[in-house]
């Protein structure tokens, strides 16, 4: 097995010729090696999910906590900015529980950190906007916005922008099914609710941004309209999603349900002017954690898909059907929220929640720890708060490694 | 009152009265602003009467049927976790009171 071949962010999964390697850290990561996910001595919540997503055809953003870092195709930074994303709320802490970030407008960054206070029981949500010129950020504006959630665990659906780049879209989830849309307005940067409701994690399908696309429905928006033109039956919202646009038209999800026992894969397309869906069912392997952990799914080609639901998977998509090649063979603890993932053949970087107790004080609980052999069959990599057995990689800059 | 369901019978939005725009897709005016739905990927129904315990996505109405709990679905356990881990939540914290009460027995 080789030795040091990656050097990326933290909060990422790659494949390198077709093995796979997932972990939270940082520096070089010795294949078979396993990583705590949590710094010594802190809560998964005081570190918040991480969120990657393109920038440019050479470069991807990844924003961990507040700071965002500028990275290429193989994960080497080549900027970075602290955005200075903070809560008014001192009541929040350290439950930072996501980050989220995403491009749009062409050279615009919208960043954000979710953080929850359980003793008024409301959401925050702090974001910058800002611009990027060849690798380096800008900031433009800051703001912050919150809401009541009646909820224990408010999730990052997503954001996009919508229309003509004036707002950007904003969403949360809380339990018993509700969600809340803000809209940003990119001039000024304030934030006033949605008029709309858009259930599931948003994402832009075509380059106007006015087709939006989730997990539960596909919706046509405009200044003074929204449309939905389709509701799949996936109706449940609060929760981990995450999409993948392969083309304008055509998208996939992978979202968790109320059920908490399987996850729905969609493959989203249009034909002959009409969106259409086929829905696949996929149920965890086994274990509890399986159903906690945050999904992401990502394009890798010909119909080839990587997902995340509870273990990592291979799978192929066959008339719009999922079928699942191999699954990693792990435990992972997870939390449920937007995955979001970049495709640098042959890297794939992830920003996806792992690891936690699902109870919002619980600490050192976590674990991000599975990898795959270059030969793709897998090697199971499992742990759970700093209990991980094997030992022996290089330190990292982040967390506990074990070989 | 009438139904926007899907095309599985999902009741998606309950409203006084629907309008219909150039592409006679029906929407509902909230504020000003226009919420339309597609068909045929959406129904249109009128009812007489909604019982109050109707809620959307929680239920399906056919005529034939009337109203009905969808189904598989399940009610979230309002915490925003798995319901697994509140049923181990709650055997804690009566071990917790159990061994409570026994020491104070003891003592």
């Amino acid at each position: 097995m080789g030795s040091a071949i990656l050097s990326a962010g933290g909060g990422g999964l790659f494949i390198r010729n077709g093995s796979l390697a997932e972990y939270y850290g940082q520096s070089d990561i010795p294949a078979g090696c396993f990583v705590d996910v949590n710094p010594a001595g802190t809560t998964r919540r005081s570190v918040a999910a991480p969120s990657v997503c393109k920038l440019t055809d050479e470069t991807y953003l990844h924003m961990e906590g507040a700071t965002l870092y500028v990275r290429d195709k193989a994960g080497n930074e080549i900027s970075s900015l602290a955005t200075g994303l903070t809560f008014t709320d001192s009541d929040v802490g350290s439950n930072i529980v996501f980050s989220h970030v995403f491009t749009f407008g062409g050279n615009r960054v919208f960043a954000s950190l979710l953080g929850y206070d359980s003793a008024d029981d409301r959401a925050y949500v702090s974001y910058a906007i800002l611009t990027h010129s060849n690798g380096t950020l800008t900031l433009n504006k800051t703001g912050s916005t919150y809401a009541s959630i009646s909820s224990s665990a408010p999730v990052f659906l997503g954001g996009c922008s919508i229309g003509s780049s004036t707002y950007v879209l904003l969403s949360i989830g809380s339990s018993a099914s509700a969600q809340v849309n803000w809209l940003v307005n990119i001039s000024t940067g304030a934030a006033t609710t949605a008029p709309f409701t858009i259930k599931g994690a948003p994402f832009c399908i075509d380059e106007a941004n006015r087709i939006i696309g989730t997990s539960n429905g596909i919706y046509e928006v405009t200044d003074s309209s929204i449309t939905t033109l389709l509701t799949t039956s996936n109706t449940y919202y609060d929760s981990g999603a995450s999409g993948f646009v392969v083309s304008p038209e055509r998208f996939l999800t992978l979202s968790r349900t109320s059920s908490l026992s399987n996850f729905l894969f969609n493959d989203f397309y249009k034909e002959n002017g009409t969106w259409k869906y086929v829905q696949t069912t996929v149920t965890p392997s086994s274990g509890t954690y399986d159903k906690y952990a945050s999904p992401w799914i990502s394009y890798w080609s010909d119909n080839e898909i990587y997902i995340r639901c509870g273990t990592l998977r291979k799978a192929r998509i066959s008339a719009h059907t999922l079928e699942i090649i191999e699954v990693a063979n792990s435990t992972l603890s997870g939390w449920n929220g937007v995955g979001t993932t970049v495709v640098f053949a042959p890297y794939l970087f992830v920003g996806a929640a792992g690891g936690g107790a699902v109870s919002a004080n619980d600490s050192g609980d976590s674990t991000i720890t599975y990898l795959m052999e270059p030969t793709v069959s897998l090697r199971a990599g499992s742990g759970a708060g700093g209990r991980v057995t094997k030992t022996a990689c290089k330190p990292l800059k982040k967390g506990k490694v074990y070989e | 009152m009438i139904l926007i369901q899907t095309q599985d019978n999902v009741i998606i939005r309950i409203a006084d009265s629907v309008e219909y725009d150039h592409r006679n897709y029906p929407y509902i005016d909230v504020n000003g602003f226009r919420e339309c739905y597609a068909v045929p990927s959406h129904v249109v129904r009128e009812v007489a009467e909604v019982p109050e315990e109707v809620t959307t996505e929680k239920y399906c109405y056919t005529p034939e049927d009337g109203f009905y709990i969808r189904p598989g679905y399940v009610e979230p356990n309002g915490y925003g976790i798995p319901d697994d881990l509140v049923e181990r939540i709650k055997n804690d914290a009566i071990t917790e009171v159990e061994e409570a009460v026994t020491n104070g027995t003891d003592e």
